[in-house]
């Protein structure tokens, strides 16, 4: 057993029992190492683990604090991305960075499996919270289905809520896949980060309960900000 | 492609040629960008915007401190799983074997640990009950695939330290004692490799992990596990399928 990791799980226990919000305080290196009886250098490599993770964050001279939770992907339902990150923060911006019509070429055939020719819309979407880019979304979605989805106000509203309510289609189905990759330069900068960083690509299909394709998406997210339920 | 074309335009497809000659082998390394550069008196930043642009597509792959080599595609196969290992009762090696692929296990440590708060709020059990810990290093044809810390409560499996899950399943030894998890609910976050895990692994310690946490509770309800598992992106896929019926 590593006492690092022994040690960060022990302080994990403490913000749960603790219940410590958002940008509450830790309790100090001090405290903690009297609680675990080690020293200063174990608890700080310990404390370290948990900043990697993204659990907490430092202040320097002042001390540790719970850093944001993570957003909750349940992947147990089909549920939309909105949603679940309004249950986070009251403060979710979504941006139109694009919207396309195109017909499905070579490049598409393959995760669409749709002819070559079939007219789709290309949904290019950035979501802010509380003034963070987490997250880019690129939607497929063939114009038959859901026609002049331009007129609908695609940075206010949930996209599925609009399947659902204006077209009146059921999202019954999904199957989607996480990786994790270097992404390429026209998402970096969207997402504010370095270049040659990885992070998570998820991408997939989601149908009707005809098993009609409704939306092929790629989503670049940012991975200390996601968490995946099932 | 004619000779006009963006010189890093014109050695990418060079290279992009060359892996589907098979004069570049999968896994072979690559001249270094110094070479390149020198081999066809062009300016290293060409050779490198050229590379890096390869890597994104997927065609090389970088080794800090060692160079730049052709993907192997057979040998990296991935395997998805994702909420497929919660429904199949006999975890990882089961998948592995789905794909063909036969799982290696190697117990690293293993012991009987109590007084961890945070193992005993994760398995439901009182203050200083025993724990029992095993932590393994998962591997196919050699190269590591997951590291697996599992924990359960000794007192469902008193005889537990008896048995070798190098070689036994875990699953099913625990379906002996009539505490299989049946049910099981997981979290699964993408997470920087840890010290010392990268070197346990043996991998890149900029690389990043699938983390899953799984609690795993038996027919009657109880928790029986908790398992932290570390499993590498570049073997592995997350599939996630929402197919209610």
């Amino acid at each position: 057993m590593n006492l690092d990791f022994v040690l960060a799980n022990e302080i994990k226990y403490i913000i749960k029992e603790k219940q410590l919000k958002e940008g509450e305080c830790l309790p100090s290196e001090r405290e903690l190492c009297a609680i675990f009886n080690v020293q200063r250098l174990t608890i700080r490599s310990a404390l370290h683990l948990l900043e990697e993770e993204g659990m907490i964050y430092t202040k320097p001279k002042s001390g540790y604090y719970v850093n944001k939770p993570r957003v909750i992907i349940n992947a147990k339902n089909i549920a939309s991305l909105t949603n679940e990150l309004f249950s986070l923060s009251n403060n979710v911006l979504t941006k139109l960075i694009s919207f396309e019509k195109i017909e499905v070429g070579k490049h598409f055939i393959a995760c669409l499996k749709l002819l070559i020719g079939t007219p789709i819309y290309i949904v290019k979407r950035l979501r802010i919270v509380d003034d963070d880019p987490v997250c880019v979304n690129i939607s497929y979605i063939p114009v038959a289905k859901c026609p002049d989805l331009d007129k609908y106000d695609l940075e206010k509203g949930s996209l599925y809520k609009i399947i659902n309510d204006e077209y009146h289609i059921q999202l019954k189905k999904s199957e989607q896949i996480v990786d994790v990759v270097y992404a390429d330069k026209t998402i970096l900068p969207l997402l504010k980060i370095q270049s040659h960083e990885k992070i998570i690509y998820q991408h997939g299909s989601v149908f009707d309960n005809n098993d009609n394709l409704i939306e092929y998406s790629e989503s670049y997210m940012k991975p200390n900000r996601f968490m995946y339920k099932s | 492609m004619d000779y006009r074309m963006p010189l890093y335009l014109q050695l990418k497809e060079m290279i992009i040629q060359r892996i589907k000659d098979k004069e570049y082998l999968p896994g072979e390394k690559l001249p270094s960008e110094r070479d390149m550069a020198g081999a066809y008196q062009i300016n290293r930043m060409t050779v490198k915007n050229a590379i890096n642009s390869l890597v994104d597509d997927g065609y090389l792959y970088k080794i800090k401190n060692k160079g730049t080599f052709v993907v192997k595609k057979d040998g990296d196969k991935k395997i998805y799983f994702g909420n497929k290992l919660s429904h199949s009762k006999f975890g990882l090696s089961a998948i592995f074997k789905e794909a063909g692929l036969c799982i290696e296990n190697e117990v690293i440590d293993k012991g009987i640990i109590s007084g961890k708060r945070f193992l005993e709020d994760k398995l439901d059990l009182e203050k200083d009950e025993s724990i029992y810990y095993i932590h393994r290093l998962r591997s196919v044809e050699g190269n590591s695939v997951a590291l697996e810390h599992t924990y359960v409560p000794l007192k469902f499996f008193p005889d537990i330290d008896n048995y070798n899950f190098s070689h036994v399943s875990l699953y099913d030894y625990m379906e002996i004692r009539n505490h299989l998890p049946s049910e099981i609910n997981d979290i699964m976050t993408v997470q920087k490799v840890k010290h010392p895990i990268e070197r346990i692994m043996n991998i890149d310690s900029d690389d990043f992990l699938f983390v899953y946490e799984f609690i795993g509770r038996d027919k009657q309800n109880t928790i029986v596990e908790y398992t932290t598992s570390y499993t590498r992106c570049d073997k592995a896929s997350c599939a996630y399928k929402i197919n209610p019926c």
